[in-house]
């Protein structure tokens, strides 16, 4: 096992409501390699995406405990100005609606070159430069004509790759893409994803893969890491989790996954239920109000984490006997 | 109406305004034969002459007053927002505390505290400026109030998480990303700001004779309040020319600030 480029150990992240505080992520650990591709899943409101923004501490008002150890320092105890400087420079990310995280009011070419301005310090016929090689290398026809156009006049497809070419403007190690193919539709999710594959293997940079589509995590990712309700209920090799999940959480997504080879007209299969309250947990495991396998210890006790091997490991008092149920 | 047409509308009435009075400075004095309104009772000036006189001043005083407090709500509220925590708290308690005390009060104690500084010799300031500045004293809190909360707004929008999230300062944020997205609401604030501005400085003028200036330079609303006695022997002939001027220069502004406004809130 190479050393790690992200170690989450026992990540909280919590924020204040009105109602009281809220837990969002609740004792997370997590490890990825350089080079590698971490897929976390689950469904909305399970703590992937606030576990991905508490990386570069965007939650202004989040209170944030454990550790973020990015190559071996602990990001929770940086001050502001170096989490700036590794924001972008290092560890950049890639948001789910390319047109809510372009700025109206500005050319994309002008966005593309913030973090060149900000970072590398480039300025003038430098900066149109680099920005037209980005847009050139994420596979936008035309740069120099498409660098002048305002987010709206851009197609989606063209908006997040306008989206990964800032992401990638200064090189970084680390990409955070949360959910980056969910608001586009099915033929650009394509595009985006082979996208993102060539890039990887291009530039080796290491991928946290934010999404409930286990599909693109068995397209993309090395690794696979699924959360339900603030926690991490397992983590493994992709091949490993999808062929053979521990979890019945895991399981019951993999089943909900619609099948190309699937009966025509047969009724899709879902989890009952929805992801509980998290200001009002149940008691013992988080799923077990949904868990069809739950048992009178299920009810009482929450599951710890459970190692199986250095790379793979549930929080599951029963877990599947590793043939699943598909 | 739609706040479109509104604004269109808005625009044509100031337009046709200033058109006007810039046409009668221009050669109504060297026109054959008198205003049509004659002269004002008493003075040798025309009602035509004073009337013009008066939309300009009230004209300068609402633009004036209207745009220094405007611009001072936004510095403000950009200090307010790039500093945040505490500084924050104190400056939007310190608008909070201004905006509840009246404004005529305020503008008394002005005029009064002005009044004692002239007569010890202590400041030389004429009545259109002390005016002005009385105006911007009072008219600052409210907009920043509300261009605190815009720009809070707008920092939640995720091209601001996403700019964040590329290593942009708070200061950066704020000018590069959020300010030229707060701009149309500035500027429906200061399109409001000018009417409201110009209401106050007539009705102190109107009801305490302390407007921007006296004599012949009166604002429109001391030259109402000089001549309204008028209306009993002259009927609207001295004030009604002032009054549908004063009328039309507050419709002109709020429309146009109505049309802006909801282009502001299409952003």
């Amino acid at each position: 096992m190479s050393a790690a480029l992200l170690e989450i150990d026992a990540l909280t992240v919590e924020f204040g409501t009105p109602a009281g505080p809220l837990r969002a992520v609740d004792g997370a650990t997590l490890r990825l390699e350089p080079g590698r591709a971490l897929g976390l899943v689950g469904e909305s409101g399970s703590g992937k995406s606030a576990l991905a923004t508490s990386i570069l501490r965007l939650h202004q008002h989040a209170r944030l405990g454990g550790a973020i150890r990015w190559k071996g320092e602990d990001l929770l105890r940086s001050d502001e100005k170096s989490m700036r400087k590794l924001r972008g420079s290092q560890i950049a990310m890639v948001f789910q609606d390319p047109m809510s995280s372009l700025n109206p009011a500005h050319r994309v070419g002008r966005q593309i070159a913030e973090p060149l301005r900000l970072h590398k310090r480039l300025s003038g016929a430098a900066v149109d430069a680099e920005v037209h090689a980005l847009m050139a290398k994420v596979g936008i026809p035309d740069p120099v004509e498409r660098a002048k156009a305002y987010p709206h006049q851009l197609s989606g497809g063209l908006r997040q790759r306008v989206l990964i070419a800032m992401a990638l403007a200064c090189g970084p190690e680390l990409l955070i893409a949360d959910e980056p193919t969910t608001a586009v539709d099915a033929t650009i999710q394509a595009q985006i994803v082979e996208l993102l594959r060539r890039l990887q293997r291009e530039t080796g940079i290491a991928v946290l893969l934010i999404t409930h589509d286990l599909g693109l995590v068995g397209e993309l990712c090395d690794d696979v890491a699924v959360m339900y309700a603030g926690r991490i209920v397992e983590t493994g090799p992709v091949a490993a989790v999808l062929g053979a999940p521990l979890h019945p959480y895991t399981a019951g997504l993999l089943a909900s996954a619609p099948a190309l080879d699937g009966d025509r007209g047969a009724r899709l299969r879902e989890i009952p239920g929805v992801v509980p309250d998290l200001r009002a947990l149940p008691p013992g495991c988080r799923f077990q109000t949904r868990c069809a396998a739950a048992q009178e210890r299920c009810r009482s006790d929450e599951p710890q984490w459970t190692a199986v091997d250095a790379a793979r490991g549930h929080r599951c008092h029963f877990p599947l006997d590793n043939k699943g149920p598909r | 109406m739609t706040p479109r047409f509104k604004g269109r509308l808005g625009l044509v009435i100031l337009a046709l305004v200033f058109v006007g009075s810039v046409g009668y400075a221009l050669v109504g004095e060297r026109l054959p034969g008198e205003c049509v309104f004659g002269t004002v009772p008493g003075r040798q000036a025309t009602v035509c002459a004073l009337t013009f006189s008066g939309l300009w001043r009230s004209a300068a005083t609402g633009l004036l007053s209207g745009g220094a407090a405007t611009l001072l709500a936004l510095g403000l509220a950009l200090l307010a927002r790039r500093a945040g925590g505490v500084v924050e708290q104190a400056l939007v308690k310190g608008a909070e505390v201004v905006f509840s005390i009246p404004d005529v009060l305020i503008l008394v104690a002005i005029a009064f505290g002005a009044k004692m500084l002239r007569d010890a010799g202590k400041l030389d300031l004429s009545p259109f400026w002390l005016m002005t500045g009385s105006l911007v004293a009072i008219g600052w809190a409210a907009p920043m109030r509300m261009i605190v909360n815009r720009l809070r707004s707008l920092e939640e929008q995720e091209f601001v998480f996403a700019a964040r999230s590329l290593g942009a300062t708070r200061g950066r944020v704020l000018l590069v990303h959020v300010l030229p997205l707060a701009r149309p609401f500035v500027l429906a604030i200061f399109l409001f700001r000018v009417p409201t501005t110009i209401l106050t400085e007539s009705t102190v003028s109107f009801l305490l004779g302390a407007g921007a200036s006296g004599g012949s330079d009166a604002s429109l609303g001391a030259f109402i309040a000089q001549n309204y006695r008028t209306l009993m022997v002259t009927g609207f002939r001295v004030v009604g020319p002032a009054l549908l001027l004063f009328f039309l220069l507050i419709v002109g502004f709020h429309w146009a600030g109505q049309a802006v406004q909801a282009r502001a809130d299409r952003t």
